[in-house]
Parts: structure tokens; sequence; C-alpha cells
């Protein structure tokens, strides 16, 4: 056995690795540490309906844990003529310096530095911002010391010249874009502890769109996916399970957040929001390496996905407000090359689709 | 978390990152699964960190994530394990007068990558990490039993394979 053991020594010995992936893997832990305590907080869900209103009332859905009572002082600054290239924003988390800069010219990616910490490619490949969506966020979340932060940072739609957040402590932020290598960019800094209720754009003459953000029960970081014009009533808030069993022994369950944030769906730590004003058809939307989520049209009663081995599994459609939603445990390598086929409550096949390969 | 705690994580990290690594690439037979099973069992550390430096052995907490990891990994992915012949080359530099030695080395990882997952971490935990059979079965979620045999079968396929010089194995 002695010979195997210096044969693996030196077989193991031979590879070497990459650096240490010390920030990223730190970043993840600090996602981890997040989610249970969300987890701890958030608790049941039960589906709640509420009213469409006229006037927004920028507050979140119920599924969130209270934000914290203690004022954490925020403050947000645009580059002033002095200011290092690639700045996009500072300011202070409490006494606490920060600030947010692209990285690099090629990437688009942000760097923030300050709180004790230090992130890089806190923003990945955020979208393009549009008429319709001004700002593209996206945002990284880091628990350095002393206070544990959201960092969100977006690009911005050529009209917009301002936006304003509103926290849930109260406090109101303006963000100015600061231009870099041709394109233009908002960020901000946030306490953990305290949520984004809104987030408005302005043009140099008035509001554009406001973005109410969905802030997952399981996660870290808010969704801004819909962005509703001035003056445009907000949609129902309404929550419920579309799917839920068994699989591999653990318990699974699919729910549907609808409301001023569009539409988002949940499965575990899994996410999949968009903000489209129209229905979608039928066809799968998302979901992760064990599971695949989707929508479907009203005249839809269930889905059958065909597996590669020519397997099946069946996936009910369930109504959530007016939208019928489905979910089925599958795992990545079942997803590939499966293929979706809808019908209808007389088993006539109405829709058929595939879902992403591998 | 402390800055003086963050600062202890990463000086433990770049430290054990290594031996980690290698760890999984035993357990996975593929550098790049390796490290994104060494990272992140060091993720879920950090996410424990304070609990974890307390209990004085963090090396062994990771080691024991880098083996759950790769389990549920096959838990989760049996049927995309696929083998292959090509072993990834080492993504760093090999010293020239290393080259004999990697030749052979490389032949055994071969060999081992065409044992079945559970065969080949039986082989890496008992012996490149000197566990018991005890040990071993407590870390795969089996029972000695399994061990015994999959052990017996894993060594049969090593000493089998074409891959290796006769008497290399005794």
């Amino acid at each position: 056995m002695s010979d195997l053991h210096e044969e693996l020594n030196t077989a193991l010995a031979a590879v070497e690795p990459g650096a240490a992936p010390v920030e990223a893997a730190m970043l993840t832990g600090r996602k981890i540490r997040n989610r249970r305590r969300a987890g701890l907080l958030a608790g049941a869900v039960a589906a709640v309906a509420a009213v469409a209103v006229g006037v927004p009332a920028l507050t979140h859905q119920e599924a969130l844990p209270a934000p914290t009572t203690s004022h954490i002082r925020v403050t947000v600054n645009p580059p002033g003529p002095h200011s290092p290239a690639g700045l996009i924003a500072s300011g202070l988390i409490g006494s606490k310096p920060w600030n947010v800069s692209v990285e690099s010219p090629s990437s688009n990616n942000c760097a923030f530095e300050g709180n004790g910490m230090s992130l890089v490619a806190c923003a990945g490949d955020q979208g393009q911002p549009t008429a319709a969506a001004p700002i593209s966020f996206e945002g990284e979340g880091g628990d350095g010391s002393p206070i544990p932060v959201n960092i969100t940072f977006g690009k911005v739609w050529k009209d917009v010249v301002s936006a304003r957040v509103e926290l849930s402590d109260g406090t109101i932020l303006t963000l100015h874009p600061a231009e870099v290598d041709g394109s233009r960019f908002v960020a901000f800094a946030s306490p953990e502890s305290v949520l984004v209720d809104s987030v408005t754009a302005y043009s140099s003459s008035g509001a554009i769109a406001t973005a109410i953000p969905f802030e997952p029960p399981g996660g870290l970081l808010p969704s801004f996916e819909a962005w509703l014009r001035p003056g445009q009533a907000l949609p129902a808030r309404l929550t419920g399970t579309f799917g839920s069993g068994t699989a591999q022994g653990k318990p699974w369950r699919a729910t549907a957040y609808l409301g001023p944030w569009g539409t988002c769906l949940t499965v575990g730590h899994d996410v999949d929001c968009f903000g489209s004003p129209q229905r979608p058809a039928t066809g799968w939307v998302g979901g992760s390496d064990s599971w695949v989520i989707g929508t479907a049209a009203d005249s839809v009663s269930y889905l059958v996905i065909t597996l590669k081995d020519g397997s099946t599994v069946r996936a009910e459609a369930t109504a959530v407000g007016q939208q019928k939603f489905w979910g089925v445990p599958l795992s990545w390598s079942q997803q590939a090359d499966a293929r979706w086929t809808a019908y209808d409550d007389v088993g006539q096949a109405v829709a058929s689709g595939s879902i992403r390969t591998g | 978390m402390s800055a003086e705690s963050d600062e202890e994580f990463r000086e433990f990290m770049r430290g054990r990152w290594p031996a980690m690594v290698r760890l999984a690439y035993g357990l996975t037979g593929d550098l790049g699964h390796a490290e994104d099973v060494a990272q992140a069992a060091f993720a879920r550390a950090y996410a424990s960190w304070s609990r974890v430096a307390r209990t004085g052995d963090p090396d062994a907490y990771v080691r024991r994530i880098v083996i759950n990891e790769n389990n549920s990994r096959f838990r989760r992915r049996r049927v995309t394990e696929s083998l292959v012949d090509a072993v990834p080359e080492p993504s760093g530099p090999r010293s020239a007068d290393a080259a004999d030695a990697l030749g052979d080395s490389e032949a055994l990882m071969r060999a081992l990558r065409r044992l079945g997952p559970r065969q080949r971490a039986v082989v890496v935990l008992r012996f490149w990490m000197d566990m018991s059979e005890a040990e071993t079965a407590a870390a795969l979620d089996c029972s000695v039993g399994t061990v015994k045999s999959q052990a017996s079968r894993a060594l049969a396929a090593l000493r089998g394979s074409a891959e290796l010089m006769e008497g290399e194995l005794q």
C-alpha cells in the first residue's frame, strides 16, 4: 500500500492549482450566511392578495424580514473633477468611506472598496438600459467590517440625468450618472439591513420610471426587473405556490411572487424574475441545475416533459392570479435535450418546445 | 465578522488552498471541478468561520466539506459522470526533472479516473489520506463493508490497468 500512497502523493503533488480565490469564496460565504439569516426570518409565506391602487405605495412584499430600526447614515456622491479615472460614486456608510469604480474599460465590471473590504467584479454583465427600463441594476453583497453592505450598480439610459433611491429607513439618495468609456453608470452602497424601497429615474423633463424591487425571501439582493411609468397603477401583489413535492428525499416548493416588481419565481434559493407587462406564453423561464420552472397559457392544464431517455415527467399548470405557472424537479443532466408538450384539460396537445440543454 | 478574523481566514485559505484542491482533484479527477469543489468548501467554512476557527482544526472541517461537496456533486450529477482518456494538464509550470515521475503519475491518474466515483473516493481517502476504513466509511456515508469491497475492487482495477506498469502496486 505504501507504494500506492507514494504514487498518489506524486500524482497529486503535480497538480498546481491557480491562485486561491479568497475574495470570491468570502463573497459566497457571506451570501450563504445571509441566506441563513433570511431563511430564519422569512418563515412560511402565506398567499396574500392585495388590491391594485392608483398611487404607488412604496413598500415591500410581505415576505420580507423587518428592516432594522437603527439608522445608519448613508451618503453617495458623484465623482468630482479631480476624482480618479473610472470612479462612479463614493460616500459613507456610517463613518466609513466607500467608493465604486469601473474595474477596467473592457469589462464594465465594478470594484467596490471601503467599509473594511474590497470587492471586484461586483457587477457582471448587467443588461443594457432601455427607455422602458432606464437603469440595468446588478448588485453584490458583502459583510465587511463594521457594517454589512449591499452594493448596487448599473448602467444608465442616455436620457437619465439623475435617480432617486428611497431606502426603508427613510434615507433618500440622489444618484448622478458618471460616464466611463462611453457608458454611463450609477452606484450606491446601502447597509444590508436596510431595504431598497424604490428607485426613480429622471430625465431633464421629469420622472421617467420607478422600480420597486423584489427582495427574495431566501436571497440577498433586490431584483429590478419592472419599471412603472408615472401614474401607472401598481400591479396587485400576489403570492402563491405552483408546485411542491419531494425530490431526492428533500421537500421543494415553487412560489410565484407577483407585484410591482413584475413576476418572480422562486424554488429554494433560486430566483427568476421577469418584468414584462405582457403575459408570457407557455414555456420554461428558468430554474437551476435541479429545477425547471415556467409559465403556461390559460388553455394549458398540464405539461409533459419528455427526457432524452424517453421517460416522462408531468407538471401541473397552476394559476397564481391571472397567470399559470409550472415547476418540476429535474437534474441538469435530465434537462439536456428534454422537450415539453402542453395539454389542455381534454388532453389535446396545444404547444410544445424544448428545455435548455446543458 | 471582524477585519481581523477576515484576515485570519484569508491566510488560512491561501495556505491550505493547494492541499484542498489536490484532495478534490483526487476525488473528482478534474482540475476545474476540483477548484470549484474546494472554493465551495472554503466559502462554507467562511460562512461559519467564527465557529470553525474555534474548533482549533479548521483544516479538518474544510477537508470534510470537500468530501461532502464531492459526494453531493456525484449525487446531483451522477448521470453526467463520464470517463475520459485525457487528464487535464496541471495549470502550473512543471520542472523538467519531474517529467519522468509525472509520466507515471499521469498513468495513475488516468487509471484512477476510470474508476467509479465511489471507488475513486475510497482510494483517495484510504490510500492517500490514510484514513481508516471506519473513517472512510463515515466520510462517504456508507458502511465499512462497502469501503472494504470498493477498495478491493478499486485496487484490482488499478492493478489490472494497462496504464500502469506491472509491479507498481503492491
